[in-house]
């Protein structure tokens, strides 16, 4: 998937989340957002989910530039599948029904093909067993893997998971990303924003280093990981890296 | 060390007492009060005369069907005026927002007493709407939809932002997002206000009786002056009325349980 974004802005009240962010991926494949918490990363991929209006620039995906008008808006959402830092499951529908709602609502499949599909991702997820206990009765580990089928089951074009382990603990955190490596494993694209720095390394394509709304490094993790990284990037990794 | 099971005190405020001591409680409570009602009305020296009353049982049974009629009528009528104004209250018109608002708060700042007289006698007129039933009931309905779209309001408010989000981000449209994420949960939200409201309208259709609908307090009122039993005709009356009202509490209490539970 090619992704290009061109002097991308959006402020809020005076805070400028995005300052004109410019880059063109020719092959998304795995690439990982990392940078200081209030430094854009979300709101770029928010913008990229159709869940943000930027207040300039453009953002074009396999050629297509996106519009950022309702109507064309919410088709686009139904392209892309997001994962959110605090799962956002729906907590009065079981897990099953959390990854049936968007293939039946939106994507126009029967109840039993629904049923179909969810159960097969939540087999692969080693989740079967507790399709049908409601989002209260699983754990924080379990609820974010269900959202990542939830994301899934609709096959899109691309997948966006902003921070999907901040809200866990180790172990839990642990898990989705070993369900995260599973997507890597099958080629899957997608864009992650993450504090893992590990895994970020591990998992990437490529990274890109984002804070005070721009761009500062993007680049395949060995570089940007390495020794030839900018001083900016530097310095933030060597503080975070430092405990 | 743990302390006998007792006929008297629960371990916390939040624990169930079994069927048998619940009962037992309820059993003494009601022979209390029905004990002080008895010393109560000897000490009173009221003589009672059920005869005379009981003679008129017609006047009262379809003094109570009016009213049950007239009440399930307005629930219904109200329901769809509270869904209605509840979501114009959310409208980005200006107009449709600002008409929802000045809606509930006249409705809500006045008394029910002084909305009968005026819709009666100057809006019914104005329109020819002469029938007393279905002026009665329209009235009702303007009251308690004024309350139930602040409780629906309530309920929709409750949904948190990450939950239209997420519907948002899985492609459903604004429809499909009540339909599917906010009305299921805000439903739960709701419930126990709306029940407790339900309450509220039975009871308040007695003020009805002052357009001379023929309601359950009209017809106490009837068979109180034909008859000179004030008092029987009045106990009666209160007892339609729990009749109506009690199991829909009750009912009430089973389902914030029932929902306590699920959460």
């Amino acid at each position: 998937m090619k992704l290009k974004l061109t002097n991308l802005a959006r402020s809020f009240g005076e805070h400028k989340a995005l300052d004109g962010v410019t880059f063109e991926v020719e092959n998304c494949g795995a690439l990982v957002f990392i940078g200081p918490s209030g430094g854009g990363k979300s709101t770029l991929l928010r913008i990229l989910a159709g869940l943000e209006k930027p207040d300039s620039g453009e953002v074009q995906i396999n050629g297509e530039r996106l519009v950022f008008e309702e109507q064309r808006l919410q088709q686009h959402r139904r392209k892309i599948g997001v994962v959110f830092q605090g799962f956002n499951l729906f907590p009065h529908l079981s897990a099953v029904e959390n990854i049936e709602l968007p293939l039946t609502a939106v994507h126009g499949h029967s109840p039993a093909q629904a049923r179909e599909v969810s159960m097969e991702l939540l087999r692969r997820f080693q989740l079967a067993a507790h399709a049908d206990k409601k989002p209260a009765a699983l754990s924080g580990g379990q609820k974010q893997r269900i959202a990542i089928a939830r994301a899934l089951a609709v096959q899109p074009q691309m997948l966006l998971l902003d921070e999907p382990t901040s809200a866990l603990d180790p172990a839990m955190t642990a898990e989705v990303l070993e369900t995260i490596e599973l997507l890597k494993d099958q080629g899957r694209d997608f864009i992650l924003a993450t504090h893992e720095m590990g895994f970020a390394r591990k998992v990437a394509d490529q990274v890109a280093f984002i804070a005070e709304g721009k761009l500062v490094e993007l680049g395949a993790p060995g570089a940007v990981f390495g020794e030839t990284a900018l001083g900016e990037t530097r310095r933030f990794l060597e503080r975070v890296l430092r405990w | 060390m743990r302390t006998p099971p007792s006929f008297f005190f629960l371990r916390n405020p939040d624990s169930e007492p079994g069927p048998g001591v619940y009962f037992f409680n309820l059993a003494l409570t009601t022979a209390a009060v029905s004990l002080l009602g008895v010393w109560l009305l000897r000490q009173s020296g009221l003589q009672w005369d059920w005869e005379a009353v009981a003679a008129y049982w017609r006047l009262f049974a379809a003094g109570w069907a009016t009213t049950l009629g007239v009440s399930l009528a307005a629930l219904a009528v109200s329901t769809v005026i509270g869904c209605g104004v509840a979501l114009a209250q959310r409208s980005v018109f200006l107009p449709l927002r600002t008409l929802a608002e000045a809606y509930v708060e006249l409705v809500r700042g006045t008394p029910l007493l002084a909305q009968i007289y005026i819709l009666f006698y100057i809006v019914a007129e104005a329109v020819h709407l002469e029938n007393r039933m279905v002026a009665g009931i329209l009235t009702l309905s303007i009251f308690s939809g004024a309350y139930l779209a602040e409780v629906f309001r309530a309920g929709i408010n409750s949904i948190g932002r990450s939950q239209l989000e997420s519907a948002m981000a899985i492609g459903l449209t604004r429809a499909q997002t009540y339909r599917f994420v906010v009305l299921p949960q805000a439903v739960r939200v709701v419930l126990p206000s709306m029940t407790g409201q339900c309450v509220s309208l039975i009871k308040d259709s007695s003020l009805l009786s002052i357009i001379g609908l023929n309601e359950l307090t009209q017809s106490a009122r009837n068979v109180a002056s034909y008859t000179f039993s004030n008092l029987e005709s009045y106990v009666l009356l209160a007892m339609g009325y729990l009749l109506l009202t009690l199991p829909i509490s009750l009912w009430t209490r089973r389902l914030e349980k029932r929902f306590r539970y699920e959460t």
